[in-house]
């Protein structure tokens, strides 16, 4: 491709219709200056247009009666868009209060899940969970209760019977735990009994369970433990 | 306690009488010849006695006693047909096996409460390859035979006398009577779950025993030599499963040495005696 | 040779004589030993597996069992095995006499990646080193004469021996071990949510040990013991100590509670309990 470049020409360029445009360009006359006429005739379009842009910020302007006039429209039209969206939504604290109850359901599912589960891990995993869970809800508190006294795994039984705690004295759940202590064989099952009831058991229980202990009926570390622990009152 | 078995006992009767109605029994003989080296005698009995006996040479004579017995006719008829005896002889030996289709193939058996007893009396060649079994009612005698002994009963007695080599010879609830005549050559299996065992050989006998007897005593008129055993692994495929089943006999050493018996009972005692 | 030197050389002669026949005597008329129990070989048996290169589970419960499980790269299970003596009496003609052997086996069952080990009888020690895919969920369960060993597994583990020790290192995954007469120490290479492990002896000491950068809550419960921390422990404020006093002819009770500890800020719950043994808490490679 032979060389088109021109001097003056600033760049290399193979459009036709654009390398006429430069030729045009460079063939102005080189000082030339707005004639008079033109000279005015821009001076008043300036004119104009400032005027015309004052009216317009006349608007704007709240100092101005026709601009205070607009922005007391906007606050009017604005209110009435807030009072308009307001109502069609519900109240914000009902709606939290809805998702709540679903995440509340969806996790106690999963928890009740976790303590029917065939895994070990994943049943004692749903029994730590349920410890917070059992008071408000007894479909927890009865699962963690079948866990107590049934599961087949001890490390799994002594934990649902460690998460039940303060809630022993329910009735119901104490006679139960009191039936499974008497028939208990594994050590660490009698120990986390005899543990759940002196810390938080009632009187009842509490004598129920030194009389196990003085009648040879638990593991002698254990029945060592209830007796060390224990003291009577006088009377 | 008494009284409840007299009880027991009469109703097990008056049941029996009552469902065995219809009965029919026979007898008949048939002699087979048999020019095999070492002919070949199976019997696969379900109720009753398998006798065997060394007879003359080149001949297998089987003696059959059938009790056909149900509690209709019909099911009496249908009897025929679903428990018979199958009988396939050729110049290399002779099988006997009872039929009894319904069961075996774990459907449910139409003839109910249908029974067919057979008795076997059977005299072989010397030195037949003797493979017999009954289920119950009976028991397995086998004298004589001059060759490998196969026997096995489930819910009575086994007899195998007068060996020269046993193969298996095995009852789950029955005692087991083994003697030779003389001082065995060949590994033997001697197996039950709940049946005292005896076993007889000659004084100069020599021959190991790997020994799993769970429960039960062992007694020897022998003087015997602990012997250290590998434990043995078996292998078997189970319906897509692999299983693997590995043990440790204790071992003795009579005499010598020689073949070894592996002798195993859960529950019954062992007992090694010297033929006189 | 001289008179004398055939004569010393005679003697000495029934001298050894008489050593020798002495020798035999003694043992001849000594009972026969038991046949030798010690140092016996393993059987070694390879199972293969329905679904190689497939996470595993294993179930052993035998009653007295030394149990060693080591994870390894590889798609099928190694099993090496000893048969500890049952021992058999038998009477003869020249007094009873005790073999070793004759006892229960072992049956080892595969199905669908799901091996188990049981015994088929009375029971033995037996002992059993098998190597795993690393990826295993494991029930392993002895109780006398008996150890657990396992290492080196990304899986879940439930252990249990009463009167032995149980040792685990180096697990990825949830551990439930119980022992009631010997310590326990487990090792963990990573505490994940979506289960929990529980560590628990009646009498003996409890090590556990994890990377230090591990958060979790710790729910320790040492009875009477010590509980020993390289980690910085926040304890929750929960009174350590049980007071109760019931009023009127009724009992007091005083004794310690369980102690909640968070590491590095908490996360997973981890119990451990002991009775009549310390906690450790070690940091480590797990």
């Amino acid at each position: 491709m032979s060389d088109k470049r021109k001097s003056g020409v600033p760049f290399d360029s193979e459009d036709a219709g654009e390398q006429q445009l430069w030729r045009e360009l460079e063939n102005l006359p080189q000082d030339a200056a707005p004639s008079q006429r033109l000279r005015r005739r821009f001076y008043d379009e300036l004119e104009h247009a400032d005027r015309r842009m004052h009216r317009r910020r006349r608007w704007l302007s709240l100092i101005s009666a026709p601009g205070l006039a607009a922005a007391l429209g906007c606050v009017v039209v604005g209110v009435m868009i807030g009072l308009l969206l307001e109502t069609s939504a519900a109240p914000p604290h009902a709606e939290l209060a809805q998702l709540q109850q679903q995440v509340a359901i969806l996790n106690r599912n999963l928890v009740l899940d976790r303590l029917e589960n065939d895994s070990a891990s994943k049943r004692l995993l749903g029994v730590i969970e349920a410890s917070d869970l059992a008071s408000r809800d007894p479909v927890i508190m009865r699962a963690l209760l079948e866990r107590a006294v049934d599961d087949r795994v001890h490390s799994v039984r002594t934990a649902a019977i460690d998460a039940i705690g303060p809630r022993v004295g329910t009735p119901g759940v104490g006679d139960e735990l009191m039936a499974s202590l008497e028939k208990a064989e594994s050590p660490l099952v009698q120990l986390a009994l005899a543990d759940l009831v002196l810390r938080y058991g009632n009187p009842k229980q509490l004598e129920q369970l030194l009389e196990l202990s003085e009648h040879g009926r638990l593991h002698p570390d254990v029945a060592q433990h209830v007796k060390s622990s224990v003291s009577r009152n006088r009377v | 306690m008494k009284t409840q078995a007299t009880l027991g006992a009469l109703a097990v009767l008056a049941f029996g009488t009552a469902t065995a109605k219809v009965s029919d029994q026979k007898t008949w003989s048939d002699t087979y010849p048999v020019s095999a080296a070492v002919p070949k005698l199976l019997i696969d009995n379900i109720w009753g006695n398998v006798r065997v006996r060394s007879g003359s040479t080149r001949e297998i004579v089987v003696t059959v006693s059938e009790k056909r017995s149900a509690p209709t006719q019909e099911l009496f008829d249908l009897s025929k047909e679903t428990i018979y005896l199958d009988v396939q002889a050729d110049a290399a030996g002779v099988s006997l096996v009872v039929e009894n289709p319904e069961r075996r193939m774990g459907r449910r058996d139409r003839c109910r409460d249908c029974r067919v007893e057979y008795q076997f009396e059977v005299t072989v060649p010397t030195g037949t390859d003797v493979d017999v079994s009954t289920v119950t009612d009976g028991g397995i005698d086998v004298a004589g035979t001059g060759g490998p002994v196969n026997a096995s009963n489930v819910n009575g007695p086994v007899a195998a006398r007068d060996l020269q080599d046993c193969a298996q010879i095995e009852s789950v609830n029955g005692a087991v009577d083994v003697s030779f005549a003389r001082s065995p050559s060949r590994d033997c299996s001697i197996k039950t779950i709940n049946g005292d065992i005896t076993l007889t050989v000659p004084g100069s006998a020599g021959f190991d025993a790997a020994l799993s007897m769970m429960q039960g005593k062992v007694v020897s008129e022998f003087d015997l030599e602990p012997l250290a055993l590998p434990a043995k692994v078996e292998q078997r495929n189970e319906d897509g499963r692999f299983i693997y089943h590995i043990a440790q006999a204790a071992g003795i050493r009579l005499g010598k040495g020689g073949p070894t018996f592996s002798i195993e009972s859960l529950n019954g005692d062992l007992r090694i005696r010297k033929r006189q | 040779m001289t008179i004398a030197n055939r004569f010393i050389t005679s003697t000495i002669g029934l001298i050894a004589a008489a050593i020798v026949a002495l020798g035999a005597t003694v043992a001849l008329a000594q009972d026969q030993p038991a046949a030798p129990t010690a140092a016996r070989q393993p059987e070694s048996i390879t199972v293969p597996l329905s679904r190689p290169g497939e996470p595993i589970s294993m179930h052993i419960d035998i009653i007295s069992a030394r149990i060693e499980v080591i994870g390894e790269e590889r798609k099928d299970v190694a099993l090496a095995i000893t048969l500890g003596g049952g021992r058999r009496k038998i009477v003869t003609p020249s007094g009873a006499k005790t073999l070793a052997g004759g006892g229960a086996g072992l049956e080892i069952n595969e199905r669908d990646n799901r091996v188990s080990i049981e015994s088929d009888g009375p029971p033995n020690p037996v002992s059993i080193v098998a190597r795993v895919p690393r990826r295993a969920k494991l029930d392993l369960s002895t109780v006398n004469d008996g150890e657990i060993i396992v290492r080196d597994i990304i899986g879940d583990l439930q252990l249990e021996n009463v009167n032995g020790p149980i040792t685990a290192t180096n697990i990825n995954g949830t551990v439930i071990a119980e022992s009631v007469n010997a310590p326990v120490s487990v090792g963990l290479a990573a505490v994940a949510p979506g289960g929990a492990t529980s560590v628990s002896t009646l009498n003996g000491d409890i090590t556990l040990t994890l990377p230090s950068n591990v958060k979790t809550e710790l729910h320790l419960d040492s009875g009477r013991g010590e509980i020993n921390s390289d980690f910085e422990l926040d304890i929750k404020p929960a009174k350590p100590l049980i007071e109760r006093n019931e009023h009127r002819g009724g009992v007091s009770v005083k004794m310690e509670d369980v102690v909640v500890a968070t590491v590095n800020g908490g996360g997973p719950v981890i119990r451990i309990k002991t009775f009549n043994g310390d906690i450790k808490l070690s940091k480590g490679t797990g």
